[in-house]
């Protein structure tokens, strides 16, 4: 591990893991939670046409890739809140102009070749400089505080957006916010991760968490833990294994993914054997519920609809 | 706010989608510990009136004020409680009764303000009202859909409303659940609640109804108190042209949907 951390490149790129397995899933979660799982690879097609342009001008691509992603989140969300059918078709035609802008840009600026599209497309460790830390550290210091001190907000809305305007919040507002902070995490996470790779991070997480946890608060806490562990530890394997980052901190991702939700359905298919909970109650079996009684090993069972019920704690378990 | 505005008052009202009112010339007015159901079949523009009145829906003409105040200027929204007509509650993330009746408080609060103890008790006050305390804290996802709808109703009284307004509660709730759905609102109706229900049937809540605002092709074709006879009574009242004026009753209704008496 200390030759890992002897190279100044590896500890930026280390840093700039951590930064992302924090933002990836404190977004994500809302972005899953919606339903709009790919919104974020979107934007990440979107972010290549201004990397492309950072190139073609020489400029920092990190900045003109945060303008573009930004502009990107304003535009799919007033697509969004038209709420018409042709807005998905209005949506791919800006996700792949994006993409295909970037990818022209780029072949046609000085400094672009294949191998460094590469490494906006799908990551590397090498590429993060001083000065995009330091974007980084602000952007992500930006998306932790707002999705903590909104947590309640984001939710609401996202939970149920019509509910959330009938009772008076700023939908349109919240909506905006959330696609500037999805925007933001595209940024954090293009050095390391790569801009095709970006959604996996906010998503994956998230689903694993998901398959653990019951409540909303549990499952964003884990899917941060689960995203961290991700990013610093595929970072750190890409480095020995001499592989990209990005599809080496998916592949991790994923292969938690698929570890976790065959654990749990064994599990689940373990405890389905055992305990099986009865259906609502409307009252409480007893002598005149009108329900036969049935003695039972050590308490009585009620036929209940050709079933037999059992009280155990609050409801009634089928026996 | 004076006691004895109307809760919600509209003249002439069109409401709609677009550019076309889905109703139009409604005059309608409910005051304060009114329970009234709006019915009517499929597409009689019922759920339009309530979407007007909660914002959801442009209002194209007349006039519609919310407690006194004209909906244009109309900021609090969270006075009205509102329980959609959804089927299942259930988002792409497992979330658990209380959090999303907690949802519920969000339209009393500031921006960024968090939840203190007093709201806390808000919730569970809530939760505890509709007969869910025992599973506050499962997914959402886990409940049966009669159980989920009750979840929305403890969401809309987390925001301690001055009316409920329910769009068809017992829609697609099984008989037993539909009791137990009829009973939280009875408890609610004794306490002195405001109700506007929207439904295309009566059903079990029946007994609980004061006034019934039949509504036919987007207009008011009746409005008065429920008629013996079933559905079919209305019908005939509107064919003999039969309108009734309605009038008030005891005026002075006011306060929060019983939640506040309930805090410790």
């Amino acid at each position: 591990m200390s030759n890992l951390l002897h190279y100044s490149f590896m500890q930026r790129a280390l840093l700039a893991a951590l930064l992302v397995g924090l933002t990836a899933p404190s977004v994500g979660v809302y972005i899953v939670q919606r339903r709009l799982a790919l919104i974020g690879d979107g934007m990440g097609h979107i972010a290549l046409a201004g990397v492309a342009v950072g190139v073609l001008t020489t400029s920092k691509p990190v900045l003109t890739a945060l303008a573009a992603a930004l502009a990107g989140a304003v535009g799919i969300e007033f697509v969004r809140a038209r709420g018409r059918t042709s807005g998905d078709v209005a949506l791919a035609i800006m996700f792949y102009g994006g993409i295909a802008a970037g990818v022209v840009l780029i072949s046609r600026a000085p400094g672009g070749t294949p191998a460094n599209l590469t490494s906006y497309l799908f990551g590397a460790i090498t590429t993060t400089s001083r000065g995009d830390l330091v974007v980084f550290g602000v952007l992500a210091v930006l998306v932790l505080t707002v999705t903590v001190g909104l947590a309640p907000r984001l939710f609401a809305v996202s939970n149920d957006e019509e509910y959330a305007r009938a009772s008076g919040l700023p939908v349109l507002a919240i909506n905006l916010l959330l696609a500037v902070l999805t925007a933001a995490t595209v940024v954090i996470s293009m050095r390391v991760v790569g801009l095709l790779l970006i959604s996996a991070l906010m998503v994956v997480p998230v689903a694993t968490a998901q398959l653990i946890v019951g409540s909303f608060r549990s499952t964003l806490a884990l899917a941060v833990v689960l995203g961290l562990l991700v990013s610093v530890g595929g970072t750190a394997t890409s480095y020995y294994a001499d592989t990209p980052s990005g599809g080496t901190i998916v592949l991790f991702a994923v292969g938690l993914f698929a570890a976790t939700s065959a654990g749990t359905s064994a599990l689940r298919a373990l405890r389905r054997d055992t305990h099986d909970e009865a259906e609502d109650h409307l009252h409480r079996h007893g002598e005149d519920c009108g329900h036969p009684g049935l003695p039972h090993e050590d308490h009585v069972d009620y036929a209940h609809d050709g079933h037999r019920h059992a009280a155990h704690g609050a409801h009634y378990d089928e026996h | 706010m004076s006691v004895s505005s109307p809760v919600v008052r509209m003249r002439g009202v069109a409401i709609g989608y677009g550019d076309r009112p889905a109703v139009r010339d409604v005059d309608f007015a409910l005051d304060a510990g009114e329970v009234v159901v709006l019915l009517g079949p499929n597409g009689a523009g019922k759920s339009t009136v309530v979407r007007g009145m909660l914002g959801l829906s442009r209002l194209m003409a007349g006039e519609l004020e919310l407690f006194g105040v004209p909906a244009a200027d109309f900021r609090q929204r969270y006075r009205l409680g509102y329980v959609p007509q959804r089927h299942t509650i259930v988002g792409g993330v497992p979330s658990t009764v209380r959090e999303v009746v907690s949802s519920g408080r969000l339209a009393r609060k500031r921006l960024f303000a968090p939840m203190r103890a007093a709201d806390r008790a808000v919730v569970a006050a809530a939760i505890d009202l509709v007969g869910l305390a025992e599973r506050a804290d499962v997914s959402v996802g886990k409940l049966s859909g009669g159980q989920q709808r009750r979840v929305l109703i403890a969401r809309a009284l987390a925001a301690e409303p001055d009316i409920l307004v329910m769009d068809e509660p017992t829609a697609g709730v099984d008989a037993a659940n539909q009791e137990i759905l009829a009973a939280t609102l009875g408890q609610l109706v004794a306490g002195g609640s405001t109700l506007l229900l929207v439904a295309h049937e009566l059903g079990p809540l029946e007994p609980l109804i004061q006034r019934v605002v039949v509504m036919r092709d987007g207009r008011v074709v009746y409005d008065g108190p429920p008629l013996p006879g079933g559905e079919g009574a209305y019908h005939s009242a509107e064919q003999g042209a039969y309108r009734t004026v309605h009038h008030h009753p005891d005026e002075g209704h006011s306060g929060y949907l019983g939640l506040t008496g309930r805090l410790p």
